[in-house]
């Protein structure tokens, strides 16, 4: 039961490779697209075709929707992916698509634009029983803003309306100072930004990042295939995903899985989405947003449950439903994700380039690789910096855990600075092997996890190993003939 | 004289003590035994006085990559990247060496200038070449107006000591 | 090979003071070496770190290949000479590796009197520029002298072995192929402004390095011109206007870097493919040489015991081992190599002698080096032995050896007087390299033999005149002559005079030779003229 004949990949890097893998696994013909400077990237390579974009940045290309679909219609493709992040979100290429008679896979413009609105999105939420944060705008208070405030309970943050960068943010813990601590913030907001209206929100100290992934078909019809934990992010970006969520009592699971799918059923969601919560340390947890599409660390969902999400994605799309029951899904083990990125941690994360010279990878019962690169490739600044993803699937956490640090350790990605290091530091804290984690979880042990000093053990090896690599140290080592080479250092 | 590499902005000094029966390699004041036990494409194995350690190493051309137990490391080769160029003059003058007309400026008075920073253009026997500094300096005088001849030897542009190095 | 059992027992009272005699003559040896190497004023010491500059000895280590050797030649030259004024004659020369290259070294010494030549300076540098021709060796000179010490000009300028062959040998050299390379760390002035003149690459210091035929003082004397040492001939002038130089360094470290990068472009050497096997040390330990080197010059050794503390696995395949038994004969192997070794064990007699010239032809007919380990007091004299020809068969040993074509390497063991000296390659017979022991005696005979020799003839003078026997005037002639001998023939006085590539301590005889049987394998061997004669 083929859900397509052609499907048009309208995306590059790991996630085109990986839905091209689902794509030929499913005996659907895939087409690449690309811009110049991707011409070698392996996703060209995978695809059974490939449809090369002009772009003056290359960036732009893989964002000219009206490029993509007239290539998906000059191609004879059915049907669009957009991956992740390009025009995955993007509700007017949604319709652009439909309009052109091919077909979307992802969920209606409307539900885009709906949870592509930060308001709109926590309104519709909050109506239908989703906890939001609390909350209370100087607008809708007048008067009565800091009583109001006050009632929401403290901690609150003071913040900006026309605000961000936290500029004009302010903390307060104790009724008393919430009165001074809006003034200082009024200042500073019309200071920055010419506007001093501000509002307040309770603040959520230490909170998790639990999102949780649903299906729909488009007809109310939702499931959800359970939680990840996203709270190891640096520069509000995650780098390490697990699921499930370790040490989450299951009464809560329970309830923020039903609050996810209330959400979506709400919004009569179609295909894979992902809803995102905040969670507190005292177990409230709050609507942050809603992705509608599939997420980057979406293969830690699918390790736990041996489903394959682009499968679902093609299926929903191709008006075929969901395939799978609530009641079906179970969860069998534990994954966890490793986002490997062409950055320097040592220097505040800053994004790296080069080029890839050797590329090693992981292998071995229970590690899944997805990857978009090859070597020799070049890593310029003109995409993300994410390389590829490193996944361990084990029967618990820490067989997981002890697979993905082999995983690490046996990856290698040389010729541009990467976070490999980094991330087996992370995963090798003591604080995350228990599974207590937050967002500021990085933050905070930092000194930790920063790099070792480099003059052991294995430093020294290191630059013996180098100093062997380089034809000048081998001339001096083994260039030396014979029997000046046995006699040494001697002296008359 | 040692063999030197770079690592985070520090000279390693490795000096070779021994090569038989192994090398002896002494390395931050310590002597290693250092055996090469194997090196295909990229993985290499070594052994350092009784231990054993095998990883990853890309060579390029100004750096050696090494990946070992989980860490990287980047070391930047020292052959093949000039410290000082003594290659390049010291005098303030820079002089024609032949003689013909002046093109075109591409400095101006007080215009700080690397070495090998392009000066001036000239034509000369149907040919333009162009005049790079000789050392990094500050232009001082440009001797010689656009579309003006000079003889041989004739002075084109003064340079004056870099900004930094001047008191 | 049989391996040579040493009857030699190391906890004789024999022994023990051998022992302990040439421990302190090696001990003498060293503290005279250190003196040479590294008693400066230090006033110049000073004046070298102040301007920026290395000392000779540490440039040559910089130049060096890391962990590799340096077999220095002739560090105590001039010891006794110029009232000590120039230890080792003011330079320091040998053989080292370089970028993987062997190659010889000449260093001048600055520290003393500006490096300025003295007569044994220049042999000094002729001798290591002959070690290059012999041996095609490059030669890396690291320039730094004032030019030839002008008090003594008689004795350093005109002749055919003086200043002008340093250029002659440099021009040969060039011509066979054999590539040069000057580090110009100082002046290079007068004379020795051609030294990187004449090399085939140069390098030379920015802000201390030099090349002028006349100095600063020199050409305001001749000319009246005033001008600074860096306009006159420094390395801008002479990488970008004369041409003289070629590559300009910004310090001594640079010009090291630089000329190593020079050399690791020279073609790898076409060495003689000889036979080579897998080293192995000898079987008896080479301290105990020590204690087998007699404590006075006219006691003997079975010099079988000192070719056991040299040769690989202390093997020996001795030749003709029951003729002329005052010479042994026989192949061994040394660092790998094989050699035909000849060493004295007693007076050369007629036997001993045509068992000598024989051998020396085997070893040519074989291509195989000999090493000539020298404890000679003479061919044999008398009626009896001059009636069976022993100058005839000096003759033959002194032939065969002059047209031998394969290397030949002498060390001086203990004693070498009069043609026996000749007879085992002593330095009028071109061996490659000759190395001596601190308790060497030479001369054309003995102390005691010249003062009785002497004594004798002047006795006849008195009889023959009718004077009375003044027993006075004998004994004077007896010590003055006794006492000249004694300092003419010792081993200071020999290296003093470059008679030798130097005075080495016995236990590293066997590495010295290995470095000089490695570098004699540079130049061809050339071919037999005429097969073995069986005299």
């Amino acid at each position: 039961m083929a859900f397509f004949n052609k499907v048009l990949v309208a995306n590059r890097g790991e996630i085109a490779c990986r839905v091209i893998r689902t794509l030929r696994r499913l005996g659907i013909a895939s087409v690449a697209v690309y811009h110049d400077e991707d011409r070698k990237a392996p996703h060209v390579g995978l695809a059974d075709e490939a449809v090369r974009l002009e772009g003056k940045v290359p960036s732009g290309a893989y964002l000219d929707g009206a490029q993509i679909i007239a290539a998906a219609k000059a191609i004879g493709a059915a049907a669009i992916h957009p991956g992740y992040g390009f025009l995955s979100e993007n509700a007017g290429f949604a319709e652009a698509v439909a309009a052109a008679g091919l077909i979307f896979v992802g969920p209606h413009a409307e539900v885009i634009r709906l949870m592509g609105d930060k308001i709109r999105s926590r309104d519709f939420a909050a109506a239908h029983g989703v906890p939001v944060a609390p909350s209370v705008t100087e607008d809708d208070a007048g008067e009565d803003f800091v009583a109001k405030a006050a009632a929401i309970g403290f901690p609150l943050l003071i913040k900006a309306s026309a605000g961000g960068g936290g500029k004009g943010m302010k903390i307060v813990r104790k009724p008393e100072e919430l009165a001074e601590n809006i003034g200082l913030a009024k200042g500073e907001a019309g200071r920055y930004f010419g506007d001093p209206r501000v509002f307040a929100e309770r603040l959520v100290e230490q909170p998790r990042h639990i999102e949780v992934q649903v299906l729909g078909d488009g007809t109310g019809n939702v499931i959800h295939l359970y939680e990840r934990e996203c709270s190891i992010q640096r520069r509000y970006q995650k780098i390490i995903e697990e699921a499930p969520a370790p040490n989450l009592p299951a009464g809560l699971r329970e309830r923020i899985c039903a609050a996810a799918v209330r959400l979506a059923s709400a919004a009569q969601y179609r295909n894979a989405g992902t809803v995102e919560f905040i969670l507190g340390a005292d177990g409230e947890f709050y609507f942050l947003e809603m992705n509608t599409r599939l997420q980057v660390e979406h293969p830690v969902t699918e390790m736990i449950t041996s489903l394959d999400l682009v499968e679902v994605q093609l299926r929903i799309a191709a008006g075929q439903g969901i395939g799978h029951a609530q009641e079906d899904i179970r969860i069998t083990g534990h994954a966890i994700e490793c986002r490997i990125c062409a950055e320097e941690p040592d220097h505040g994360f800053r994004p790296a380039t080069g080029r890839i010279g050797l590329l090693a990878l992981p292998s071995g019962e229970g590690i899944r690789f997805d990857g978009g690169i090859v070597a020799p490739q070049a890593v310029t600044p003109a995409f993300d910096s994410m390389l590829a993803k490193l996944i361990a699937w084990g029967e618990d956490r820490d067989t997981a855990l002890a697979r993905l640090e082999r995983g690490l350790a046996a990856t290698a990605v040389m010729g541009v600075p990467t976070n490999l290091d980094y991330l087996l530091r992370v995963v090798g804290h003591p604080v995350f092997r228990v599974g207590t984690l937050d967002t500021g979880f990085l933050e905070r042990f930092a000194a930790d996890i920063a790099a070792p000093d480099g003059d052991d053990e294995t430093a020294i090896a290191a630059a013996l190993a180098a100093a062997l690599g380089d034809p000048l140290f081998r001339d001096l080592a083994f260039g030396v003939p014979e029997p000046h080479a046995s006699i040494g250092g001697w002296r008359n | 004289m040692s063999y030197e590499i770079r690592r985070d902005k520090a000279d390693l000094h490795l000096d070779i003590r021994a090569r038989r029966p192994a090398l002896g390699v002494v390395l931050a004041e310590r002597l290693h035994r250092l055996d090469e036990l194997a090196a295909v494409e990229g993985r290499f194995a070594i052994r350092v006085d009784d231990r054993e350690f095998s990883g990853w190493r890309l060579v390029t051309s100004d750096r050696i990559e090494i990946r070992l137990e989980g860490r990287s490391f980047v070391f930047e080769r020292r052959e093949g990247v000039a410290r000082t160029d003594a290659a390049a003059g010291s005098g303030d003058e820079v002089r024609a060496e032949m003689p013909g007309t002046l093109v075109a400026h591409h400095v101006e008075i007080g215009t700080e200038v690397a070495l090998g920073a392009r000066l001036v253009t000239i034509e000369s026997m149907k040919l333009q070449v162009t005049i790079a500094a000789p050392r990094a300096g500050v232009v001082a005088r440009l001797h010689v107006a656009e579309g003006a001849t000079f003889e041989r030897g004739a002075v084109l542009v003064s340079l004056a000591p870099p900004a930094a190095q001047e008191g | 090979m049989a391996i040579i059992r040493s009857a030699i027992d190391t906890g004789s009272e024999e022994f023990r003071s051998r022992y302990a005699h040439n421990k302190a003559l090696v001990a003498e040896f060293r503290s005279r070496q250190e003196a040479a190497r590294h008693e400066r004023p230090r006033r110049d010491i000073e004046r070298v770190r102040k301007q920026g500059k290395m000392l000779p000895r540490e440039r040559v280590e910089a130049l060096l290949d890391p962990g590799t050797p340096f077999l220095e030649f002739s560090s105590l030259a001039a010891n006794m000479a110029y009232d000590g004024e120039a230890p080792g004659a003011s330079s320091i020369t040998g053989i080292g590796i370089v970028s993987g290259r062997e190659v010889v070294i000449h260093a001048d010494d600055s520290t003393i009197k500006g490096g300025a030549w003295y007569p044994l300076t220049i042999k000094k540098i002729v001798r290591s520029l002959d070690i290059a021709i012999e041996n095609r060796l490059p030669m890396i000179h690291c320039c730094d002298s004032a030019g030839g010490f002008l008090q003594l000009q008689s004795e350093l300028f005109p002749d055919r072995y003086m200043a002008g062959r340093i250029f002659r040998n440099q021009a040969i050299l060039s011509k066979m192929g054999v590539k040069q390379l000057a580090l110009v760390f100082g002046h290079c002035t007068a004379g020795g402004a051609y030294i990187p003149a004449l090399s085939d690459y140069s390098v030379i210091v920015r802000g201390t390095g030099a090349v002028f035929l006349g100095g600063p003082p020199l050409v305001k004397a001749a000319t009246g011109e005033i001008v600074s040492v860096e306009d006159l001939g420094g390395a801008d002038l002479h990488t970008r206007t004369s041409g003289t130089c070629d590559y300009p360094a910004i310090d001594e470290a640079d010009a090291i870097r630089i000329g190593r990068e020079i050399v690791s472009q020279w073609e790898r050497p076409h060495k003689v493919a000889v036979d080579r096997e897998i080293p192995e040390p000898p079987l008896y330990d080479a301290d105990e040489l020590y204690g087998i080197i007699p404590d006075a010059p006219k006691k003997g050794f079975d010099s079988r015991e000192v070719i056991a503390r040299l040769v690989d696995g202390s093997r020996f395949h001795e030749y003709q081992p029951a003729y002329g038994t005052t010479l042994i004969c026989g192949y061994a192997h040394l660092w790998g190599y094989r050699i035909g070794i000849l060493a004295n064990n007693g007076v050369l007699f007629n036997d001993s002698a045509l068992k000598g010239a024989h051998f020396i032809e085997l070893c040519n007919q074989n291509n195989t080096p000999i090493l000539f380990l020298q404890n000679i007091t003479g061919y044999m004299v008398g009626r009896e032995y001059e009636a069976a020809g022993i100058t005839k068969d000096g003759a033959k040993m002194i032939m065969a050896l002059s047209c031998s074509h394969v290397p030949k390497f002498t060390v001086m063991c203990h004693a070498s007087f009069g043609a026996g000296n000749y007879g085992m390659c002593g330095r009028a017979y071109d061996g490659r390299f000759l190395f001596t022991w601190p308790n060497h005696q030479i001369g054309v005979m003995g102390g005691e033999q010249a003062a009785n020799t002497l004594v004798e003839v002047k006795l006849r003078q008195m009889e023959r005149t009718g004077m009375p026997v003044d027993k006075q005037v004998l004994d004077e002639i007896y010590n003055t002559t006794l006492a000249a001998y004694n300092e003419q023939i010792s081993a200071y006085h020999s290296t003093s005079e470059l008679w030798d590539d130097g005075i080495i301590d016995p236990v590293d005889t066997r590495n010295a030779l290995g470095i000089a049987i490695s570098a004699s394998l540079n130049a061809p061997f050339g071919a037999p003229g005429n097969g073995v004669f069986r005299f």
